[in-house]
C-alpha cells in the first residue's frame, strides 16, 4: 500500500486539517491512479483547496498521510515534492517575461542554458504560445497568464500536477475552451493530475473521476456520468446539476412499496430496497422528466403527479417549464424545443416519469 | 480646443499661486546666485566659492554623509518595522501605523525639545544611562545624535511604505516560487526582492530628499555647529555673513543635488517595475 510498482500516483491517507475551530478537511483517503485527472468539486470552503494545498506542501495535515508514487510526503516541504502547481490568480512573477517564467524552475534547478532555451521553447508551443516569449506577464491577457503559468507547472516534468480552480478568473467561453485543452494536453503527456473547481459542469467535462466534497467530508467518489446518473447523497444530487426531489414515507401495496406522496403513489426504480415506513425521496433530473396534457397520454408504468405551469424560460435548445404541484414545491423540467410544444402559464398538466429514472435517497443516510 | 476652454479656468488658482511662491523665488534665487553681493555685477565666484573654499566643500560633504547615514537607517528600520507591520493583525497594525503617522505632524521645534528632555545632556534616559547603568552618556549634539533625532521621522516614514509594499505582496508568488524548487534563499534572491524593489525605492526617494534638505530639528538641536548646506545657506541669509547671492548659489546647488537623486532613483525604479522599461 505504501511502497512498490503497483502504488497509486497520489494516496492521501486519513488526512485532516482544521483552522482554529473549523474542520477544513476531515478524514480524507483518496488514491488517484497514474494519468488519470481526478477533480475535488463543491462549494467553496469544503476543504478542495486544503486538501490541494496539503499535497503541494503549502500546508500540513494534522493527522494522516500523504504519498506520492509510493513515497510518503507528509512532512518534505513543497520545494523538495516535485509537483507542478497552477494557482487560481496564476502567480505569475511580475518582474519577469513569460521566457524567464517558465525557465525559473530549471534556472534554480542550474540546468544547462540550451537545454532550458529548449524546454522552454517547447512548453510554450505546448499551450500555443510561441512569439511571446519576451512579453512581460503585465502584458497579457487572462488566458495568456493561464497558459504561461501551465507552461510554467509543467516545464520541469513534474511527477504530478495540481490545478487550483486554474479558470474561475476567465470568461465563459475562454473558460470552455481552455479546459478542453488542458484535458487534451494532460492526456497527451498522460500526467496524474488533481483538479479543483466548484464549477460542476467544468468536473463533469473533463474528470476520469470526480470527488465531490462537502465541509471536509467526501460525498461521493465515482466517474462523471456515475456522479450525475447515480448520485449517492441529497447533497451530491443537488450540487451536480438540477434535481427534483419527491420526499414522502414507502408504504406496502399490491405491486410492493411505493412513495407517498400527497395523494399519489411512486414506483421505485427496480432494485430498490425500501421498506415500508421508511422516509424517502425520489429524485429525478429535469431532462427525465415528461409533460402530459392529458391523464390518457400517460404511458404505462409512468409515475405521475398533477400540476400547474408556471414560469417558462426559453434556452435555445431546451425549455425549462417550472411546475407547481398541489402542496406549492415547483419541479424544473427541460422540455427539448424540437418537441414543439408550448406549455402556457397556468395550464394543467400531468408530470411523468419512467421509476427507472429516478433515483432513492434514503433520508437517513442523506447526510453523516 | 473649445472643449477644454473651462476645464483651463480651473487652472489658473493653482498657476497663479505656484508662480507667485515658486517659480518666482525660485527664478530670483537663480539670478541672484550669478550676481555678485557687493557690486551685484554678473558673476560665477559664488559657484566657484561652494566647490573651492573649505567650508561649503565640508558642509556639502556633510549633507552628502548625513542624508546617506540617515537613509540608510530609516531605510533598514523601516522596512523591519513594515515586514513586522505587514504580519500584524489587521487591528494591531492599524493602532501602530497611526502612531507612526505622528511624526510628521510634529513641529521640527517640538521633536528637538523633545530629544533634548530625554537625550540630552541631562535628559532622561541619560540620567539613567550613566547614574544607574554606568554607560557613557549618549551624545545628543553629535552627528550620529542627529541621525539618531532624525530616525524618529525617517523610519515611520519608511515604514509606512515598506508595510504597505509587503501588504501588497502575493503570498501565492511565494508558494508558486517554492512549487518550482527555489529554497527560502532562493525565494528572497529571486522573487519577494525583485518584486518589493520599485516600493522601495520609492521609500527611500522620499527619505532622502528630505534629509538633504535636513533644517528646523537640526537647527534647534545643534545651531550653527554642524555644518550642513541647508544651515549654511540658514547663516548667509539672516546672520552677520549676510550674503544673498552665495546662499542663492549653494540653494541652486542643493536643489540640483537633490533633483538628480530623485531622478535618478526614480530612473531606477522604472527599471525594475514589472513590464519596465530597457530590460
Amino acid at each position: 500500500m505504501t511502497s512498490g510498482m503497483a502504488s497509486a500516483a497520489v494516496e492521501i491517507n486519513e488526512v485532516s486539517k482544521r483552522f482554529g475551530n473549523v474542520v477544513a478537511v476531515a478524514e480524507f483517503s483518496l488514491e488517484v491512479q497514474r494519468g488519470e485527472l481526478v477533480t475535488l468539486l463543491g462549494p467553496s470552503g469544503c476543504g478542495k483547496t486544503t486538501t490541494l494545498r496539503i499535497v503541494a506542501g503549502f500546508e500540513r495535515p494534522d493527522t494522516g498521510r500523504v504519498f506520492i508514487f509510493g513515497h510518503e510526503v507528509t512532512h518534505v516541504p513543497p520545494e523538495r515534492r516535485d509537483v507542478g502547481m497552477v494557482f487560481q490568480n496564476y502567480a505569475l512573477f511580475p518582474h519577469m517575461t513569460v521566457f524567464q517564467n517558465v525557465a525559473f524552475p530549471m534556472k534554480i534547478a542550474k540546468r544547462p542554458k540550451r537545454e532550458i532555451c529548449e524546454k522552454v521553447a517547447e512548453y510554450l508551443a505546448l499551450v500555443r504560445l510561441k512569439g511571446l516569449e519576451r512579453r512581460y506577464v503585465t502584458q497579457l491577457s487572462g488566458g495568456q497568464k493561464q497558459r504561461v503559468a501551465l507552461a510554467r507547472a509543467l516545464a520541469r516534468s513534474p511527477k504530478i500536477l495540481l490545478l487550483d480552480e486554474p479558470l474561475s478568473a476567465l470568461d465563459a467561453k475562454i473558460r470552455v475552451q481552455l479546459r478542453e485543452e488542458i484535458r487534451q494536453l494532460q492526456q497527451k503527456l498522460g500526467i496524474t493530475t488533481l483538479y479543483v473547481t466548484h464549477d460542476q459542469e467544468e468536473a463533469l467535462s473533463i474528470s476520469d473521476h470526480i470527488v465531490v466534497m462537502n465541509e471536509g467530508y467526501i460525498e461521493q467518489v465515482g466517474p462523471p456520468t456515475e456522479i450525475y446518473f447515480r448520485p449517492q447523497t441529497l447533497f451530491v444530487a443537488s450540487f451536480v446539476g438540477t434535481m427534483n426531489f419527491f420526499s414522502g414515507v414507502a408504504v406496502d401495496t399490491s405491486e410492493g412499496p411505493k412513495l407517498k406522496w400527497h395523494d399519489s403513489l411512486l414506483a421505485f426504480p427496480s432494485g430498490a430496497e425500501v421498506a415500508p415506513g421508511e422516509e424517502v425521496s425520489l429524485g429525478v433530473r429535469p431532462e427525465r422528466l415528461e409533460l402530459a396534457f392529458e391523464r390518457e397520454a400517460v404511458p404505462q408504468g409512468h409515475n405521475v403527479v398533477p400540476g400547474e405551469v408556471g414560469f417558462v424560460t426559453f434556452l435555445g435548445s431546451i425549455m425549462r417549464v417550472e411546475v407547481k404541484l398541489g402542496d406549492g414545491t415547483e419541479v424544473k423540467i427541460d422540455v427539448p424545443t424540437k418537441e414543439r410544444i408550448t406549455p402556457e402559464r397556468g395550464q394543467r398538466v400531468y408530470l411523468c416519469f419512467s421509476p427507472e429514472d429516478a433515483v432513492v435517497f434514503k433520508n437517513s443516510c442523506v447526510r453523516r | 480646443m473649445r472643449r477644454f476652454s473651462h476645464e483651463w479656468f480651473f487652472l489658473i488658482p493653482i498657476t497663479v499661486f505656484l508662480g507667485l511662491f515658486v517659480f518666482y523665488p525660485l527664478t530670483r534665487v537663480v539670478l541672484r546666485s550669478f550676481t555678485d553681493n557687493f557690486t551685484g555685477h554678473c558673476t560665477v565666484q559664488n559657484y566657484l566659492n561652494a566647490f573651492t573654499q573649505a567650508r561649503y566643500l565640508g558642509s556639502l560633504k556633510n549633507t552628502l554623509w548625513f542624508a546617506g547615514a540617515c537613509t540608510l537607517v530609516g531605510a533598514v528600520g523601516g522596512t523591519f518595522v513594515g515586514l513586522l507591520a505587514s504580519r500584524m493583525s489587521p487591528k494591531v497594525r492599524g493602532v501602530l501605523l497611526s502612531f507612526y503617522s505622528l511624526p510628521m505632524t510634529l513641529s521640527s521645534l517640538v521633536v528637538a525639545f523633545a530629544f533634548i528632555v530625554l537625550l540630552g545632556r541631562n535628559g532622561v534616559f541619560n540620567i539613567i544611562l550613566s547614574r544607574y547603568l554606568g554607560i557613557p552618556k549618549f551624545d545628543l549634539y553629535s552627528w550620529h545624535g542627529l541621525v539618531v533625532t532624525y530616525s524618529f521621522y525617517n523610519i515611520p516614514l519608511m515604514t509606512l511604505t515598506m508595510a504597505s509594499v509587503f501588504l501588497n505582496l502575493d503570498r501565492s508568488l511565494i508558494e508558486a516560487a517554492r512549487n518550482l524548487g527555489a529554497k527560502a534563499w532562493q525565494v528572497w534572491i529571486y522573487v519577494i526582492i525583485p518584486v518589493l524593489a520599485p516600493g522601495f525605492i520609492a521609500g527611500i526617494s522620499i527619505v532622502l530628499a528630505g534629509m538633504l534638505a535636513a533644517f528646523g530639528t537640526a537647527l534647534a538641536l545643534t545651531g550653527m555647529a554642524k555644518s550642513l548646506l541647508s544651515l549654511q545657506i540658514y547663516s548667509h541669509a539672516s546672520e552677520s555673513n549676510y550674503n544673498i547671492p552665495q546662499a542663492s548659489a549653494l540653494a541652486v546647488v542643493l536643489i540640483v543635488i537633490i533633483v538628480v537623486s530623485l531622478l535618478t532613483l526614480n530612473w531606477i525604479e522604472r527599471r525594475l517595475r514589472p513590464g519596465g522599461e530597457g530590460r
